[in-house]
C-alpha cells in the first residue's frame, strides 16, 4: 500500500506532500492543479515493479515531455534547476521510499535514490484507466504502439495490455462473482473478446464496443479487469475522471464497484471534476471504509493541497463552488442592488 | 431591525418594518389569524422601494432532498418525491401570502421571494430554476398585466452572507 507522495519543483508542483489512505483518495481541484499528474506519478512507480521497465523511462512515455526531454518535467521556473518525487509505500511493516530527480545541468538528467532494490522486489498490480475509452480502439494499437514511435501516452497501451491478460486461474470468489453480476446487470450482458476485438455478449447476441455506448464500455473495462484478477487485494487502481460520458445513474454502479474494490483490498487514487461522483461516495460510504478527498488550489500560483476524510469538510470544494458561481451570478441577476 | 425564525436571528439594517409573519400570538400587531386556512412565509421585510417575503428551513437531513445523488432509481423516485413537496411547501406558502397581503392592500410594492435553506450549492441551484418557473415570477401569464413575483431566489447561509452585506444572519445557539 502506497502510504505518502511528494513532489519538488516537478511538473506543476513547486512543494507539496500528500498523505494516501489505503482505500480510496479522491482529488478535486480547478483544471490545472495537477490531478492528472499525481495519479501517473503513482501509477509509474507502481508499474515497474511488474513490467521492470527503468522508472525513467516510464516516466518519459508515461508524461511525454516534448522531444524527450526529461528536464522539462522541472517545474518552470526563472532557474529551474532541478526537481524530484519521492513516494512511500508500507512492505512488511516497514515504510519504504523511492525519489526519482532530474537535474538540468547534468549529462545523465535522472536520478533514482532510496529503496529501490527493494520496492521492485515486490510487486504492486496496478491500472490506469485514462479519461478516453480505448477498448473501442484495442484492435492493432498493442502492435502499432509497440512497432512505431506513434505519440500516445503510454496509459494508453498499457490499460489495452491490462485486459488482454489471462483470466486468472484460480476460480472467481464470491466477492468478486457479486462485483460482476452487479454489472452484467447494468451492462446486460458480458463481455468477450475475439482477435483484439471486445463484443458485449447477451441473449440477443454479440454487439461489437465500437457500437456500445461510451459509458457501457466503461463498466465493460470494470468488469475484464476484475475478472480477469487484475483488480484484487493489494492491487493499485488509478483512474482520471471516471465521469467521463458515464450518465449519473451508471455513476452510482461504478462508485458501488470502487468501494467495494476497496473492502476487497484495492487501494484506489481517482481524479474528479463531477458533483454526482463525490456525493455516491458521501451517501453510499460506510463508516467502515476508508475514504480521503483531497483538495488541490492555487494559493499565490503555488498549488497546495487540503486533505479531509469527510465530504462536508472539503475545503475548497471547486466541484461545489461552480454550483455557488452559478448561483451567485442568479442572484445578482434576480436581487439587482437589494441588501447591498 | 431585528428578527428570529426557525432558529435563525435576523438584522435588517435598511428595513422600514420586518415581522414574523405567521404571528400565532393574538396580542401582537401582526396576528395572523388565518394560519389554520392559509400557509404562511416566516418573515415579511418592508424596504424602502420592495418587499422582501423570506423563508426559512433549517434541514435535519437535506440529502433527503437531493433526487441528483440518488443511488437507484427507487431513492431517486423518493427524494425527488421529497423535493417536489417542499417545492410545493415554498411556492403555496408564498402565494398563500400574497393572497393575504393582497387583502390587506399591501402589494403596493414589487415583491422578492427569498428562501434561506440549509442546502449545498448545488440543489440551490436546481430549487432556484424550478421555483422561479413554478412560483412564477414576472409577467408570466400571457394576459398578465401584473406580476405576483418580481423575483425569487434561493440561498444557503454561506450565499446570504456574500450577496446581502446590509442584512445579517445568524444560528440562534440552542442549549444543550
Amino acid at each position: 500500500m502506497l502510504e505518502k507522495i511528494k513532489f519538488e519543483k516537478f511538473t506543476a508542483f513547486d512543494s507539496l506532500e500528500i498523505p494516501l489512505s489505503t482505500g480510496i483518495n479522491i482529488f478535486i481541484g480547478a483544471n490545472g492543479t495537477g490531478k492528472t499528474h499525481i495519479l501517473k506519478a503513482i501509477y509509474v512507480t507502481c508499474d515497474i515493479t511488474t513490467s521492470q521497465k527503468s522508472l525513467a523511462e516510464k516516466i518519459n512515455r508515461v508524461f511525454l515531455p516534448s522531444g524527450e526531454q526529461m528536464v522539462r518535467l522541472i517545474k518552470k521556473s526563472k532557474t529551474p534547476l532541478s526537481g524530484y518525487f519521492e513516494v512511500t509505500r508500507r512492505i512488511a511493516n516497514k515504510s519504504i521510499t523511492i525519489r526519482f530527480s532530474l537535474k538540468n545541468h547534468l549529462k545523465k538528467p535522472t536520478t533514482l535514490s532510496g529503496a529501490y532494490k527493494q520496492w521492485l522486489e515486490h510487486s504492486l498490480e496496478s491500472v490506469y484507466i485514462p479519461v478516453k475509452d480505448m477498448m473501442a480502439n484495442a484492435p492493432g494499437f498493442r502492435s502499432l504502439y509497440n512497432l512505431r514511435h506513434i505519440h500516445f501516452e503510454e496509459v494508453y497501451a498499457d490499460i489495452i495490455d491490462r485486459v488482454f491478460l489471462d483470466t486468472l486461474r484460480a476460480p472467481t470468489d464470491r466477492k468478486r462473482k457479486k462485483l460482476l453480476t452487479i454489472l452484467q446487470h447494468a451492462m446486460a450482458g458480458k463481455i468477450i473478446s475475439k482477435n483484439e476485438e471486445f463484443f458485449l455478449k447477451n441473449k440477443q447476441g454479440e454487439l461489437e464496443f465500437t457500437l456500445l455506448a461510451e459509458g457501457i464500455r466503461k463498466l465493460g473495462l470494470l468488469w475484464i479487469l476484475i475478472q480477469n484478477g487484475t483488480l484484487n487485494n493489494g492491487a493499485i487502481l488509478c483512474w482520471d475522471e471516471p465521469e467521463t460520458n458515464l450518465n449519473p445513474k451508471l455513476m452510482s454502479i461504478v462508485v458501488e464497484i470502487l468501494l467495494e474494490l476497496q473492502r476487497l483490498g484495492v487501494q484506489i487514487f481517482l481524479s474528479t471534476h463531477d458533483y454526482v461522483i463525490l456525493k455516491e461516495f458521501d451517501l453510499q460510504a460506510k463508516n467502515t471504509d476508508i475514504l480521503l478527498f483531497h483538495s488541490l488550489y492555487r494559493n499565490h500560483d503555488e498549488i497546495e493541497v487540503s486533505s479531509t476524510k469527510h465530504y462536508l469538510n472539503i475545503s475548497p470544494n471547486v466541484i461545489d463552488e461552480s454550483f455557488g458561481s452559478l448561483v451567485d451570478r442568479e442572484i445578482d441577476k434576480s436581487m439587482g442592488n437589494i441588501g447591498k | 431591525m431585528k428578527i428570529e425564525a426557525d432558529g435563525f436571528s435576523f438584522s435588517f439594517t435598511d428595513a422600514i418594518d420586518a415581522f414574523i409573519f405567521d404571528e400565532k400570538y393574538k396580542n401582537q400587531s401582526h396576528y395572523h389569524g388565518l394560519s389554520q386556512a392559509m400557509k404562511a412565509v416566516d418573515i415579511i421585510v418592508e424596504l424602502e422601494n420592495d418587499y422582501l417575503f423570506i423563508e426559512v428551513n433549517d434541514f435535519y437531513a437535506p440529502d433527503d432532498y437531493n433526487f441528483q445523488s440518488a443511488v437507484n432509481d427507487e431513492d431517486k423516485k423518493e427524494k425527488r418525491s421529497h423535493f417536489n413537496h417542499l417545492l410545493e411547501v415554498l411556492k403555496y406558502k408564498y402565494r398563500d401570502t400574497w393572497l393575504y397581503r393582497w387583502a390587506e392592500n399591501k402589494t403596493d410594492k414589487p415583491i422578492v421571494y427569498l428562501c434561506l435553506l440549509t442546502l449545498d450549492n448545488a440543489m440551490i441551484s436546481a430549487l432556484n430554476n424550478e421555483l422561479r418557473r413554478q412560483l412564477p415570477i414576472g409577467k408570466a401569464g400571457p394576459r398578465w398585466n401584473r406580476e405576483m413575483a418580481r423575483s425569487c431566489i434561493v440561498v444557503n447561509i454561506e450565499r446570504f452572507h456574500r450577496h446581502f452585506p446590509n442584512w445579517q444572519v445568524t444560528r440562534i445557539k440552542q442549549d444543550a
